[in-house]
């Protein structure tokens, strides 16, 4: 609802186009570059990424270059591709149809001791489906 | 009570309160923003609590419920106040209120409509929302800042937070399994938007999908929103996108002007294959540690690697492999960065050492820690390298795993070997021992299971050795006797008691098998056609001693055959001979030299100094190196046949003849050397050829050196230094190929520059022509062309730096007589003084050039001199004389005469200093002064004949005592000299020996013979004699 009518920000559109620059979040699988993340964090998965601190390590380390297909989403409520990779309450932006790397186990704890539960995604789901 | 039960229930509750508010906050929402602040406080208290008892739940139900109650309370007041965006989906969910879960689709369908009627309310609480969170993310307060994730995330529909909470506390299996029978709830129904397929440019496809958010977004912008939902870019998929939208013509408007993308093979997706779009091909990994893959691209494509570190997530993986250095090239590319010779071509596999790389490269190879693991490699140009091998992180793009990989044999062998050479270094760290342990296990593992593999196609032969490996008969041994059928063959046991049948064996049940000392051979693989003896065994992997190379080599059972043969020392293969200088088909450019013939394959010696083993059909031509030329670090051509020395280089200090000439490259023939039939390969500049001896003896012969230089530069033709020119060139006429120049004199010395732009410069020539030479400068790294008159031998610079500003100073000494045997005597020193050995040079040295002449021959004069040199320069710079010398006496014999005078008289310098500005007097003078004590007589009256006792000051008068004994004063334009007669006593008057006095031997016709008082005897011209006094 509340992302009905926010547009995709344009932070989120990836600033590149060519596959091997782009990096998904291991959390939601939003798809953006490694820099995007680097400077604003990832927007469904707030306080994954500090943007205060230009954390590129820990970009490394939430986000993976290791993933397959791309959906863009313009409206995630509307859209059924939304729905079934389970990113319509997600904002708008670049999702990957699979991650195919899961969180190391510290990131995991780390979440939860924070109390960050970020919202899976079909896409982050594969990853651990598969492992 | 049950999670999920006690959470419909919460969401009941809280469903109907929520109904409850949103009434009521239509009515307030003008005052809506006033409320914000406390509304806030509020909701952190509430929400705090609200944390501590789901905590709680987590550990003790019963408690749980009795603080249900409680709980109710706070999440109904939270919900009152804060979650505004939380309404629509509560109403919706008032309307079918237990199904929930089951009917995702249709809660999203009705909450499209109803969101059209909220939009500003949702937007207003999506701007407060942010904000507020990103204040809490400034506070920096986990607690805090969980709660705002959770107060956003947290009111996701019922199954997503259950799937949530189940993970955090369930393992994660349970949690993927409840998701797939959710995910069939979403599936797509005739409501939902539909999938169009759109063709797209190949390997575009993502960009598509990105492109089209991009225009999304700009028309969001401009206010004309797009109507298209998603754009889905499917990894398997090449060529073609997915765009969700509700009409072909959304889609029409959403691809237009997009040029990847093509509107006219728009295409409807049936219903039922919505899902297939989405479907995530499950990719297994199969990269694991010490696992082998292949690289698909670059300089090692092709080639097997075995995976040394690959975390999961990560898309670049550590392999290690057989390097393929050219270290040859690499040499090349240090010194000379511009030219890359053949770029393409693929050096071959070879272990990587430490030594050789230091001695072929030059530069040091030290064990260095990895920036990233920590592991200690040798790093050589910025790749890793240990045990030989190197480890190399790759793209897990570009390579290939799976079953394609497929090792070979041969290929693991490689990787064995490494392991073989590194097994005596220990590692000293732990971790790294471990992997390598780990690498160790699966190379062996490999081997071993690779074995099994080959067994299939195990080439039998009649002899060979088997035994039975399945069956009834299993462990028996026997010997092949003939080959049945395809598959099958006869074996006759070795058995006694069953020697006397043939049994047959289908081959599966058979494996070869040999025993130490058997004699075998190779019949596949790159060793085929060798022989040797089996040395040892060790599963099916066998040790054999080449009869051919003397080398152990270790080959599968399946490449063996038991043979009697021995050797296979085959001395030419088709139309190619051992030692042959060959071209290749598949490598034009590469030259080799045939050192080994197996069957059908050769091995080469190419110019890289690697061995290469090639079928005989790869052979393209022999070349027939006989005229072939390649030119040495002298610059002076090497040919076949010539005994040359290497200088530089892996093969420094040796000597051979060449075999072989393939510029830049000579194959040598050395003794010592026990590989390729003793040949080595070397750069042709790294060597040093036979003329190359008498080039030294020049070089250090500076007097010929010096001659030779001065003479093309300053024309100076005294007989000795032609003398020396010949004797130069009869030096090098044997050894120098045509069109080269004795110029080359020059090459390798040390030279410096006299003018133009590197004026000053000192440097080394490295090749010279006629009209140039080529400087490489000491003091800059350079090599620049310059006229050759521009440079001078570096060490008579500083004679030759002097001699500038006197050059015009040698006219009158040129024509001197006297110079020429001076210049053997003075050396290299003669040649500057030359041209200051004028006059008054040799006025101040007046007392000792006397006594010099006249009792030693001139040398030690003139080694006297060469003391003085700066003392000359003195003369030049700081003296009048010099002017004097250089402007007055331009008709040199009266000078000679003015000098003869002033050494017989003593007269005083002064006397011609007084006189300069005179001509005529000057030269009367002279003329008197060595006419004194002659024999003179009158031109025109005979009778007027006397001795001169004198002259008037100018010269002009002699004063003569005349024969009759009177003594008269008459004009010296008057008088001339008698001619002495045959033994006559007599004094030179003129030239160089002005002033000496002897004996007149003979005369004939202009010239007489004369011996002087000391004794030595010279041949003069008459007109220079006086008849004096016996």
């Amino acid at each position: 609802m509340k992302y009905k009518q926010t547009a995709p920000s344009e932070n989120i559109i990836p600033q590149e186009v060519s596959a091997n620059k782009l990096r998904a979040c291991m959390v939601c699988g939003l798809v953006k570059t490694f820099n995007q993340f680097v400077v604003f964090g990832c927007d469904n998965c707030l306080g994954l990424i500090d943007v205060r601190v230009a954390d590129r390590e820990r970009v490394a380390t939430v986000t993976t270059s290791l993933f397959s297909g791309l959906v863009s989403v313009t409206r995630p409520l509307d859209s059924w591709v939304a729905k079934w990779q389970r990113v319509s309450r997600l904002v708008p932006g670049c999702y990957a149809i699979a991650v195919r790397a899961a969180l190391p186990e510290d990131i995991l704890e780390e979440l939860e001791e924070k109390g960050l539960e970020v919202p899976r995604t079909r896409a982050t789901a594969a990853a651990y489906e598969y492992n | 009570m049950d999670k999920r039960k006690r959470d419909t229930l919460i969401e009941h509750e809280e469903q109907t309160e929520l109904k409850r508010q949103k009434n009521q906050q239509d009515g307030e929402r003008g005052s809506e923003t006033s409320q914000d602040d406390e509304q806030s406080e509020e909701r952190q208290d509430e929400e705090e609590k609200e944390y501590d008892d789901d905590d709680d739940d987590d550990e003790d139900s019963i408690e749980e419920e009795e603080e249900e109650e409680s709980r109710k309370e706070y999440q109904s007041k939270k919900k009152r106040k804060s979650s505004r965006f939380i309404e629509l989906e509560a109403e919706v969910d008032e309307e079918d209120d237990e199904e929930e879960a089951e009917e995702g689709d249709e809660i999203e369908r009705e909450l499209i409509d109803d969101e059209e009627t909220e939009e500003v309310e949702d937007t207003m609480a999506s701007v407060q929302q942010r904000k507020a969170l990103l204040d809490r993310m400034r506070s920096e307060n986990p607690e805090e800042l969980r709660r705002f994730v959770r107060e956003r995330y947290g009111e996701v529909d019922e199954e997503e937070e259950e799937e949530e909470e189940e993970e955090s506390q369930g393992p994660q299996k349970e949690y993927i399994k409840d998701r797939g029978i959710e995910q069939q709830g979403l599936l797509p129904t005739v409501q939902d938007p539909k999938l169009f397929l759109v063709k797209c440019r190949i390997g575009r496809e993502k960009e598509a999908v990105i492109c089209l958010l991009q225009k999304y977004y700009e028309y969001y912008q401009k206010g004309t929103p797009l109507d298209f939902f998603s754009a889905v870019a499917p990894e398997h998929l090449r060529g073609y996108v997915y765009i969700e939208a509700y009409t072909a013509d959304s889609v029409r408007k959403a691809i237009d002007g997009l040029r990847i993308l093509f509107p006219n093979t728009l295409k409807l997706i049936p219903i039922e294959e919505m899902v297939d779009v989405l479907s995530i091909v499950p990719e297994t990994s199969q990269i694991e540690r010490g696992g082998w893959v292949r690289i698909s691209r670059g300089t090692y494509a092709g080639d097997l690697a075995q995976v040394y570190d690959f975390r999961e997530g990560e898309t670049n993986v550590t392999v290690r492999l057989i390097p393929r250095l050219d270290l040859q090239e690499v040499r090349n590319e240090d010194e000379t960065d511009k030219k890359r010779l053949s770029i393409n071509r693929r050096p071959p596999q070879k272990l990587f050492k430490r030594e050789e790389v230091e001695q072929i490269v030059g530069s040091e190879v030290f064990p260095r820690r990895d920036r990233y693991t920590g592991e200690v490699f040798d790093v050589f140009r910025n790749e890793n390298y240990r045990d030989g091998l190197l480890y190399k992180r790759v793209s897990i793009r570009n390579i290939v795993t799976g079953d394609e990989v497929a090792p070979t044999f041969e290929e693991l062998e490689m990787f064995h070997k490494a392991q073989r050479l590194a097994s005596h270094t220990k590692h000293d760290e732990d971790n790294t021992q471990e992997l390598e342990d780990t690498m160790e296990k699966t190379l062996e593992l490999s081997l071993e299971t690779l074995s099994s593999d080959v067994e299939k196609n195990m080439n039998f032969c009649v002899g060979d050795s088997v035994i039975v490996v399945s069956g009834d008969l299993k462990n028996l041994s026997g010997r092949i006797e003939a080959m049945e059928s395809d598959n099958m063959v006869a074996v006759r046991p070795d058995d006694p008691e069953l020697k006397g049948e043939l049994i047959q064996f289908s081959k599966e049940e058979l494996k070869k098998y040999f025993r130490e000392g058997t004699h075998v051979k190779a019949i596949n693989g790159r060793h085929t056609g060798e022989t040797g003896m089996v040395v040892g065994i060790s599963g099916d992997i066998i040790t054999v001693f080449s009869d051919v190379t003397n080398e152990e080599v270790r080959l599968h059972i399946s490449q063996l055959t038991e043979t009697t043969e021995e050797g296979s020392s085959k001395s030419a293969i088709g139309s190619f001979e051992l030692l042959d200088l060959v071209t290749l088909h598949s490598d034009p450019r590469a030259r080799g030299v045939i050192v080994r013939i197996q069957r059908d394959h050769a091995t080469l010696l190419d110019t890289n100094g690697a061995n290469r083993t090639v079928p005989v059909k790869d052979i393209r031509s022999k070349l027939d190196g006989k005229r072939a030329q390649a030119l040495d670090m002298n610059q002076k051509p090497l040919q076949v046949g010539d005994m040359v020395k290497v200088v530089q280089g892996v093969h420094k200090n040796r000597e051979g003849s060449i075999r072989h000439v393939a510029s830049p490259f000579v194959f040598m023939n050395v003794k010592d050397e026990p590989q390729n039939c003793g040949l080595i390969v070397v750069r042709a500049h790294n060597c040093q050829g036979p003329h190359s001896v008498h080039g030294n003896y020049i070089v250090g012969a500076p007097n010929n050196m010096k001659g030779a230089t001065l003479s093309s530069m300053f024309s100076l033709g005294g007989n000795r230094i032609k003398t020396d020119s010949k004797l130069n060139s009869t030096v090098y006429s044997g050894n120098i190929g045509k069109g080269h120049k004795e110029d080359d004199k020059l090459v390798r010395q040390d030279v410096l520059i006299k003018s133009g732009p590197w004026k000053g410069y000192i440097g080394k020539v490295v090749s010279a022509t006629t009209a140039s030479v080529r400087v490489e400068l000491d003091s800059v790294c350079k090599t620049v062309t310059v006229d050759r008159s521009r440079v001078v031998p570096k060490d008579t610079a500083h004679l030759e730096k002097q001699k500038q500003p006197l050059q015009g100073a040698y006219t009158p000494s040129y024509e001197m007589g006297s110079q020429t045997p001076a210049y053997s005597g003075m050396g290299s020193m003669a040649t500057p003084l030359h041209h200051v050995g004028y006059t008054p040079v040799y006025a101040p040295f007046t007392p000792t050039l006397d006594s010099g002449r006249r009792d030693v021959p001139r040398t030690p004069i003139h080694n006297a001199w060469r003391p003085t040199t700066p003392g000359a320069a003195d003369y030049s710079t700081g003296n009048k004389w010099s002017d004097l010398g250089l402007s007055m006496y331009s008709p040199f014999a009266s000078q000679e005469t003015v000098m003869g005078a002033s050494k017989v008289t003593q007269t005083e310098n002064k006397t011609i200093d007084e006189s300069v500005d005179d001509t005529k007097v000057d030269h009367s003078v002279s003329v008197a002064k060595a006419w004194i004590d002659a024999l003179v007589q009158h031109k025109t009256n005979a009778t007027v004949r006397g001795y001169v006792g004198g002259h008037s000051p100018d010269g002009m008068f002699l004063q003569l005592e005349l024969e009759d004994g009177s003594s008269g004063s008459y004009a010296l334009s008057d008088m001339q000299l008698v001619t002495p007669d045959k033994s006559d006593t007599i004094k030179v008057v003129d030239g160089e020996y002005m002033g000496m006095k002897g004996q007149l031997l003979n005369a004939e016709g202009d010239e007489g013979i004369v011996q002087f008082e000391d004794g030595e005897i010279k041949i003069l011209p008459v007109s220079n004699l006086g008849k004096i006094r016996g």
